[in-house]
């Protein structure tokens, strides 16, 4: 809330424009890491961090991160785990944000 | 004051624009490099920008370059946004032109205060880009005063660029921060005033200055 300035309604409009465009670049994750394209991964990884951080998710946040380095050191190993992580952490902070938009304003 | 931001992430650029406007600033929203660089193109370019790195297409340090490389654009003051915090990425944007950088996620406290800065050293360069207009229009003043002004044998008068003849004193009056007090001279008090003085019956009176 205090990176929105305390704007609950501002809160509400990322929360909404995050569930337009985020939860369908998951799926480029995980086909990625099936194709072993690490540059595809650094790219939608970098861009989802990007995304999840604005909410302070930092779980998510670390996911993310360690996909994106992964890519971009080439290096797959452990992608399937990280990958796991990242989906389970994107899925919270989605009906986290989902529950948001339902919520009176106060 | 403007501010353009180019954002190509939906979330994070609206967080931007919404934070931009509660303090104050008018923030001028595109989503690409190349919409950045056409708003950069306009005659006025806003004094203040703040460019994501890693956009598709032309990214921030793209724009940056090319920026320093067009003279227009030298006065806009840019700030970088990037999550790569690498010391080696942040001396690759600084040096393409980049005035300051901000990662991502970032602190409010933090990128209200580089704001600040940027506004300070845009107010400067205004200050002094105005100041060197007044001096330049000073300069072309004083450049009237130099060249060749005719000036009439008998009474003086001089011609002015206007082509008119005028009052020696006039046309510098006009020309120069100089004001003149009438006085009369020692010669033309001997040869004009005291003949004068003589002819009404008076006794000669001295020269005093």
């Amino acid at each position: 809330m205090r990176r929105v300035g305390g704007d609950l309604e501002l809160l509400k409009e990322l929360a909404a424009l995050f569930l337009e465009s985020c939860p369908e670049r998951l799926p480029d994750l995980r086909t990625a890491v099936e194709r072993g394209d690490s540059k595809a991964l650094e790219q939608v990884a970098h861009a989802l961090k990007g995304a999840v951080g604005n909410f302070a998710a930092t779980a998510a946040f670390e996911a993310a991160l360690r996909l994106e380095e992964m890519g971009r050191a080439g290096d797959l190993t452990g992608a399937e785990a990280a990958l796991a992580r990242m989906e389970m952490e994107m899925e919270r902070l989605t009906e986290a944000l989902m529950a948001l938009e339902s919520e009176r304003p106060a | 004051m403007r501010v353009l931001i180019a954002e190509d992430d939906p979330v994070f650029r609206r967080m931007l624009e919404a934070t931009l406007s509660q303090w104050g600033y008018d923030p001028i929203v595109t989503t690409t490099g190349l919409q950045a660089w056409e708003v950069l193109c306009q005659e006025h370019p806003p004094r203040l920008a703040m460019l994501d790195w890693v956009m598709p297409g032309m990214d921030g340090v793209d724009i940056c370059r090319r920026m320093r490389e067009t003279p227009a654009m030298q006065l806009t003051y840019v700030i970088l946004v990037t999550s790569r915090d690498a010391t080696q990425d942040i001396v690759a944007g600084l040096e393409a032109g980049a005035n300051d950088y901000i990662t991502k996620p970032y602190d409010r406290a933090e990128l209200q205060a580089r704001l600040g800065v940027g506004v300070r050293v845009v107010d400067l360069q205004q200050s002094l880009a105005d100041r060197v207009k007044e001096l330049q229009e000073a300069l072309a003043e004083v450049r009237q005063l130099q060249g060749i002004l005719p000036i009439c044998s008998y009474c003086k008068k001089v011609r002015s660029d206007q082509k008119y003849w005028e009052r020696v004193e006039d046309y510098i009056s006009a020309h120069s921060e100089v004001a003149f007090s009438h006085a009369i001279c020692p010669e033309c008090w001997e040869t004009v005033v005291q003949p004068q003085i003589q002819e009404m019956g008076w006794e000669r009176i001295p020269y005093e200055e």
